[in-house]
């Protein structure tokens, strides 16, 4: 057998793809052939390694690793909106305790950091439709209708992007890009125009 | 190769947001800077939907998260992710962590050492557990070239685990 068969067929062992029959001629072919049997070994331990980093509530066991035949797991929603897993009970973090004025003092300065960008943003993006920030700026207009009533049906959209920016703003306890993503989103708004 | 563009490319980002921040998780180790990168990828997205939409939009996101995951390891000095609190719990849960980190570490590292394609394949195919036929349409592939691509990037990150267990036993030796 070639190298480059041998390697197919490694790959589908693998990734658990080989079909009954190819199965069970591969496993016959590592038996026969330990240097072969050692490399399978050594690519499912660096799987399991590499799978041992998956995200908190990404819903996989850590390193768990399907053996060829079994049942793919189905996968669960990953944490995005909550940020990381909420930490176990008993091990709340002292430093937070004992920093509650900072804490707070740095939650209404962001509060107040966001509402200045958003009235930045505002100022950045008067006299433009607020649906050409986010989608195309070059479809053209409709013609005699007033600039309200055309953008009164996508305000929402451009409502939401600002109320999404803001919330992973807020929910950061240190640096951001919110006012870099703005100024982004505006840059490349006078661009495109 | 493009497609037309969607009517809104924030919620078409949506779709796929949770996995954009898995995988600049796995690579950064950090909420925070995994938040970062999806933001800056989510900017990235936006614009080049206004250029041309991705014809594979996965796929799209799965290379250029992976890419600013990276640079943004590589810009930044490291730092142990057992500033998490969840991590702080103890010597055991301390020595936990920084076993995870070394290993992120020398994932990430492994991961720079590849080309683009291999990092997005070996990627789908470990983490998002895709099949070889879905990466290949993904990726406009033929699924024999899925494979060999697969195969060299998990030889590479295995070989490079290695050598980085092979150091540390040199300098601690019995640690692992």
């Amino acid at each position: 057998m070639s190298a480059v068969n041998r390697d197919e067929l490694l790959a589908g062992y693998l990734g658990d793809e080989l079909n009954e029959a190819e199965r069970v001629r591969f496993e016959s072919m590592m038996a026969d052939d330990p240097e072969l049997a050692a490399e399978v070994q050594s690519l499912r331990r660096t799987i399991e390694s590499m799978r041992a980093l998956d995200a908190p509530g990404s819903g996989r066991a850590p390193g768990s690793v399907r053996a060829p035949g079994s049942v793919r797991a189905p996968r669960s929603g990953q944490a995005f909106e909550t940020g990381h897993a909420p930490p176990k009970a008993g091990v709340t973090p002292s430093a937070s305790v004992s920093r509650p004025l900072r804490v707070w003092a740095g939650a209404v300065l962001r509060y107040a950091a966001v509402i200045g960008l958003a009235f930045a943003a505002g100022y950045f993006m008067r006299g433009r439709e607020a649906h050409e920030v986010l989608t195309d700026v070059s479809a053209p207009r409709p013609a005699g209708r007033a600039s309200r009533e055309i953008a009164r049906p996508v305000m929402p959209e451009a409502g939401e992007w600002l109320q999404r920016a803001a919330e992973v703003y807020v929910s950061r306890p240190r640096g951001s890009s919110f006012a870099r993503s703005l100024v982004a989103i505006a840059e490349a708004g006078e661009e495109d125009q | 190769m493009s497609t037309p563009k969607p009517a809104d490319p924030a919620a078409e980002f949506e779709r796929y947001r949770h996995d954009v921040y898995a995988w600049a998780y796995r690579l950064l180790g950090r909420h925070h800077d995994a938040l970062d990168v999806a933001q800056d990828v989510f900017l990235r997205w936006v614009r080049q939907v206004r250029k041309a939409a991705p014809a594979h939009p996965r796929s799209w996101l799965r290379r250029v998260t992976i890419n600013r995951a990276i640079d943004l390891r590589r810009s930044t000095r490291p730092e142990p992710a057992t500033a998490d609190v969840e991590e702080r719990a103890g010597a055991k849960a301390e020595d936990s962590a920084l076993e995870r980190d070394e290993l992120r570490a020398a994932v990430a590292a492994a991961m720079i050492e590849l080309s683009e394609m291999q990092r997005s394949v070996l990627t789908a195919k470990v983490h998002d557990e895709l099949t070889f036929a879905q990466i290949a349409a993904e990726h406009g592939l033929a699924v024999p070239t899925v494979k060999t691509h697969y195969l060299r990037a998990l030889r590479a990150v295995r070989d490079r685990l290695e050598r980085d267990r092979l150091e540390r036993d040199r300098a601690a030796p019995g640690r692992s």
